[in-house]
């Protein structure tokens, strides 16, 4: 089974991404990282997950921007910098609907957006949306 | 201003006396001479008359004797008869000759000598009353010499020319003396008083020193004159000088006055300068506290809403009505609360951020914008006009949030008509090239267009239009903040207009004008 991770730092916000995803939770294992460091060290199998197995390598990132022990950002900037994540679908949480802060992220190599939105119902639909773009993609 | 007094050559009597003197002189000469002349005439006419008078005696007294003498032939008789004639006073000479006719040797006595200058002649016949008639039987010549008279001519004309001289020279010097203690005295004095005049110093009046105080003649007057005259310098000069002093003092006030106006409107344009920044800064900063706020209050929310309806899903059939009731009450308030956050983010976003102007093609940037509005609300009719090309200069985020905003507010208020018509354009309004942008939908009564544009007020029930009472107010921040202008005209039920520009009215025409 592939994985999706998901990096987020609120455990509200973790778990309501967590029920969004539960649509695709039958086909992917969802791992959840919950600041910067435990990100990295899952996607690139260090640390805590030395004894990661290469096919738990995520075929898809959920990223929040603003996290702990390092930003978010700086994660997708060196995602793309390195051969394993290159092309791999990073879809920025962010709870801004700032249009430059959606362009900076694309600056960055993001390959999409889900904004926070207040109404659960349209950020899961888009999440659906995206998630069954980016994933038969990664197919 | 102190005026010194000029040296001009110190008026003495010399000049006026030397003219007078010279003229007196000349005339009185003429007049000496002629009189002298006219005199030395008449003694001449005189003497010369006294002569003649005599040479006529001779014909009465000695003729008679003499031609009897003659015609005896008496030659002594006769040069006594002659001697007796050049006896007489004037007389030089006297020459008997005889009358030639029938005779050999005429005889011819002369007494004296004959000279031709300065000389009477006269010849007598001398007649023989004999008794055959008359008869000239000679000539008797006497000379009467004027030397004397001419030498009394002489000394007289001396004497008079003499006297005369002296009287004259006399004369004019005592005339010189009366005219220099009469008037030249005065005048010289008169002159240095008037050259040490000045008329900002109190001079003392002029006074003459003359003897006689009563009268009251020329040279009083003039000095009396001059002394009006120089009150009256001095009067207006006291008065010119006052005014001028007033003046200056004006001038002075005003100077002062003018400086005290310029420190305190510098004071004041600094007072405003440091105001405007302060409340700028504190602006800037109520923006992004109110920016960071609502940015933070969205999580929270969104987690209420995000577990609510996780709530409905899992177990709403299992709930009573109420609090099913209650679940909706829930989302209605978390929705209210999210679309107060946006629009105050977009508010906040509004006064936030450097204005960066540039070339905006309005419409197409409209025409792209209605497109993802629509979007929305797909079922509905909503028809949009655009006039092509339409250009402006203005910071495109902040065109897009203001466009935005409008075309929200024109497709939310034709919510209730059946073919809504919204319609982008520019036109002249009062001589200024403007944007507008017209609805067909409720519209508003003018009455309250003055709140349209102010924070949180509203014209609609909020069960007939939601919203948050900020858009309008972040359409006119981002309108204010280009220094432009928004208005609106609407009337109820009848659709609303909402004109705008982006530039100050003074800059549009400066526009206009060059372009």
């Amino acid at each position: 089974m592939s994985t999706i991770l998901l990096v987020e730092d609120n455990a509200d916000d973790a778990e309501l991404a967590l029920i969004g995803l539960k649509h695709v939770s039958d086909r992917y294992h969802i791992e959840l990282a919950t600041d910067g460091k435990q990100a990295l060290e899952f996607l690139y199998a260090e640390g805590r997950y030395s004894h990661r197995s290469g096919e738990d390598a995520p075929v898809l990132v959920l990223l929040d921007i603003n996290l702990p022990n390092g930003n978010g950002l700086s994660i997708l900037q060196r995602m793309r910098a390195s051969k394993e994540y290159h092309n791999t679908p990073v879809l920025i949480l962010t709870s801004s609907d700032d249009l430059i802060d959606i362009a900076q992220t694309r600056q960055f190599g993001a390959n999409s957006y889900l904004q926070k939105s207040v109404d659960f119902g349209h950020f899961t639909s888009r999440l659906h949306q995206e998630l069954d773009h980016w994933l038969t993609r990664a197919h | 201003m102190v005026k010194q007094p000029h040296h001009n050559p110190p008026l003495t009597g010399d000049r006026i006396g030397r003219r007078l003197l010279f003229a007196i002189v000349l005339f009185s000469s003429f007049v000496t001479l002629v009189a002298t002349a006219f005199q030395l005439f008449v003694d001449f006419q005189r003497d010369v008359g006294q002569i003649k008078t005599r040479l006529d005696d001779v014909q009465s007294s000695y003729l008679a004797s003499i031609s009897a003498s003659m015609w005896n032939l008496d030659p002594h008789q006769l040069k006594i008869q002659m001697e007796g004639i050049r006896q007489l006073p004037g007389v030089v000479a006297v020459a008997i000759y005889e009358d030639p006719t029938g005779v050999s040797q005429p005889l011819t006595i002369v007494l004296g000598e004959f000279t031709r200058h300065r000389v009477i002649n006269r010849d007598y016949k001398i007649i023989h009353h004999g008794q055959s008639g008359e008869r000239v039987i000679g000539t008797l010549r006497v000379q009467a010499s004027l030397k004397e008279v001419y030498s009394r001519l002489w000394e007289k004309l001396i004497v008079i020319l003499f006297t005369q001289g002296i009287k004259t020279f006399l004369v004019s010097l005592f005339i010189l003396f009366i005219v220099h203690r009469l008037i030249t005295k005065h005048l010289v004095r008169i002159a240095q008083h008037v050259n040490q005049f000045t008329v900002d110093n109190s001079t003392s009046p002029l006074t003459l020193k003359r003897t006689d105080k009563h009268r009251n003649d020329e040279l009083d007057q003039v000095a009396s004159a001059f002394n009006r005259l120089s009150e009256n310098l001095t009067q207006a000069y006291d008065r010119m000088r006052q005014a001028n002093d007033a003046l200056a003092r004006d001038v002075l006030a005003r100077r002062k006055a003018e400086e005290e106006v310029r420190y305190l409107n510098t004071i004041l344009e600094d007072r405003v300068k440091q105001r405007t920044s302060e409340l700028q800064a504190a602006n800037e900063e109520l923006a992004s506290f109110c920016y960071s706020v609502s940015h933070d209050l969205r999580a929270p929310l969104r987690r209420i809403e995000g577990f609510r309806r996780m709530l409905v899903n899992d177990c709403c059939d299992l709930l009573p009505e109420q609090s099913q009731h209650y679940l909706g009450r829930i989302e209605a308030g978390t929705r209210e609360m999210a679309e107060m956050i946006d629009s105050f983010l977009r508010l906040s976003r509004a006064t936030l951020g450097e204005l960066q102007r540039e070339p905006i093609d309005v419409s197409s940037q409209t025409r792209q914008l209605f497109t993802e509005l629509r979007e929305r609300e797909t079922e509905r009719d909503i028809s949009l006009i655009i006039q092509p090309n339409l250009q402006t200069l203005a910071d495109r985020r902040f065109f897009t949030m203001l466009m935005a905003n409008l075309l929200e507010n024109a497709i939310k208020y034709t919510r209730f008509k059946a073919h809504a018509q919204i319609e982008v354009g520019q036109c002249l309004y009062r001589g200024r090239e403007v944007f507008y942008i017209r609805d067909n939908g409720a519209g508003f009564d003018m009455d309250y267009a003055e709140r349209l544009f102010a924070p949180f007020s509203r014209l609609h029930k909020a069960d007939e239009f939601e919203g948050t009472g900020v858009g309008l107010a972040t359409v006119q921040r981002i309108i204010s903040r280009h220094g432009g202008q928004i208005w609106a005209e609407a009337a109820p039920d009848k659709g609303a207009t909402f004109y705008f520009c982006f530039t100050e009215e003074d800059k549009h025409y400066e526009h206009n004008t060059t372009g």
